[in-house]
Order: structure tokens, then sequence, then C-alpha cells
């Protein structure tokens, strides 16, 4: 039984911001450093590979947030709230220090 | 045109940094009182912060390529290759946490700790990151000036 006082959406898509923050960080690496192939690829489904990350971005967090919504019926992600605070702001300023860091080297 | 796209750009930008930042300090202070103009102010936020990223969006893939150029021909090739390259990855990930913003917003606020608390942390990195984004811009900008200006003494 969860004594969250969140509500489940809120419990979904931070979990869901936390996973696609990551994910995209890991996506910057992946399509610069394999710029003939994937960023090639990214290339040719929109007139930019920048548009073609943040319509994945955006598709990965929407889908994600409804599905983990429905999980543990219905309530959400079962989390502590403090563990899912963490996660979500982790989430996020990992996948800042993951893209800075690889153009800090990188570049 | 394209000059008043970019200040549109950093205008809109700005305005969601304020908005933010008006959500932090209101959340602080959140009652049955203000609840709902936490709300509006996060659906602004969150609204500002899509404006910014489809105008600024608009300007990188159609207008970027020859100041690009420019900041890669003068002194300055960091201002691209990482304040422009980070600032656009990590818009990316800033506009994911701007849309959740007014999710969070839905909870009980001033009753939910915990809720108070994720306000508090979502709108605190809005604010602080959304800094770090405008400070980046002003460098891409100051990188194609450094690169147009003519050589000091040559």
């Amino acid at each position: 039984m969860s004594t969250s006082t969140l509500n489940a959406q809120t419990r979904a898509f931070g979990l869901s911001v936390a996973i696609t923050s990551i994910v995209s960080a890991l996506l910057v690496i992946a399509k610069e450093s394999n710029e003939d192939t994937l960023l090639k690829f990214m290339k040719t489904v929109t007139p930019h590979h920048w548009i073609t990350h943040g319509l994945f971005n955006l598709i990965l967090f929407v889908a994600l947030g409804l599905i983990l919504a429905k999980s543990n019926n219905g309530q959400g992600p079962a989390l502590d709230d403090d563990k899912l605070i963490n996660v979500t702001a982790g989430g996020f300023l990992l996948s800042c220090f993951i893209i800075a860091g690889f153009f800090l080297i990188g570049g | 045109m394209t000059l008043a796209i970019l200040l549109l750009h950093a205008l809109t930008g700005m305005l969601f940094i304020l908005a933010a930042g008006f959500v932090f300090v209101d959340t602080l202070n959140a009652s049955a009182a203000n609840l709902e103009r936490i709300r509006s102010m996060s659906r602004l936020a969150a609204g500002m912060l899509w404006l910014t990223y489809f105008i600024g969006g608009y300007w990188y893939v159609v207008n970027y390529a020859p100041e690009k150029a420019f900041i890669l021909k003068g002194p300055w090739t960091f201002s691209h290759s990482f304040f422009m390259e980070t600032k656009e990855h990590v818009f990316l990930a800033l506009l994911l946490l701007g849309t959740f913003l007014p999710i969070v917003a839905t909870n009980d606020i001033p009753n939910s700790p915990a809720a108070r608390k994720f306000m508090l942390w979502t709108s605190a990195l809005l604010l602080l990151v959304g800094f770090g984004l405008d400070g980046a811009g002003a460098i891409i900008s100051l990188g194609a000036k450094v690169a147009l200006l003519p050589a000091v003494g040559g």
C-alpha cells in the first residue's frame, strides 16, 4: 500500500523525465560518435538531426509517462517520495553533466 | 528579421526564467490562497519554454549555419563546439523538466510536503539551468562578434 501524497501522473512523469533525459544524453554521444551512420540516419528522418532528436525525446517521455502511470494498479511507480525526487533531479542533472562533459572533452 | 527572431527567442527564454522563479518563491509560501496562481504560473513557464524552443529551434535550423561558419573561423571556436553544442542538447532535457512542472503543480502543494519539495526542486533546476543556457547564448553571440571584428592592431 502506497503512502505517497503525490498523484500517479507526477510519479510516472517524474521517472520519465529522469529516464528520457539520460537516454537523450546517451543518444547525443551515440550520434556524435557515429556521424556516418546514426547521425546520417537521423538527418534522413527529419530535415535536421536535432529535430529528430527532439521528437524521439518527446515520444519516449510521453509514452513512458503514460505507461508508468498505469503501473502498480494505477498508482504509478512504487518509489518512496524522497527517492523519486532524488531520481528525477539526479537524472536530469546527470544528463546535463554527461552532455557538457562530452563536448568539453570532445570539443 | 533573423535578428528579431533571435531576440524573441531570448525574450521568451527570459520570461520562462522569470516565471520559474515566480513559481519557486510562491511555492515557498504555498497556501490555498496562492495555489491557483502557482498552477497558472507553472503552465505559463512551460508555455514560454516551448515557445522558446520553437522560436530558437527555427532560428537554429534555418539561420545558424552561416554564423557557425564564422564562429569556427574566429578565435572563439569553443562558443560553438562547447557552448552551442551543449546548449542545444541540454535544452531538450530542460524541455521535459519544464513540461513536468505543471504536472507536479496538480498535486495538493499546501498540504503535501513531498509535492512542495518536488515543486521547489523542479522550479529551482529550471531556473538555474535556464540561467546557464541564457549565459551560453550570450557567449555564442560573442563568439560570432569576435569572429567578425577586425583584428586589433592588424
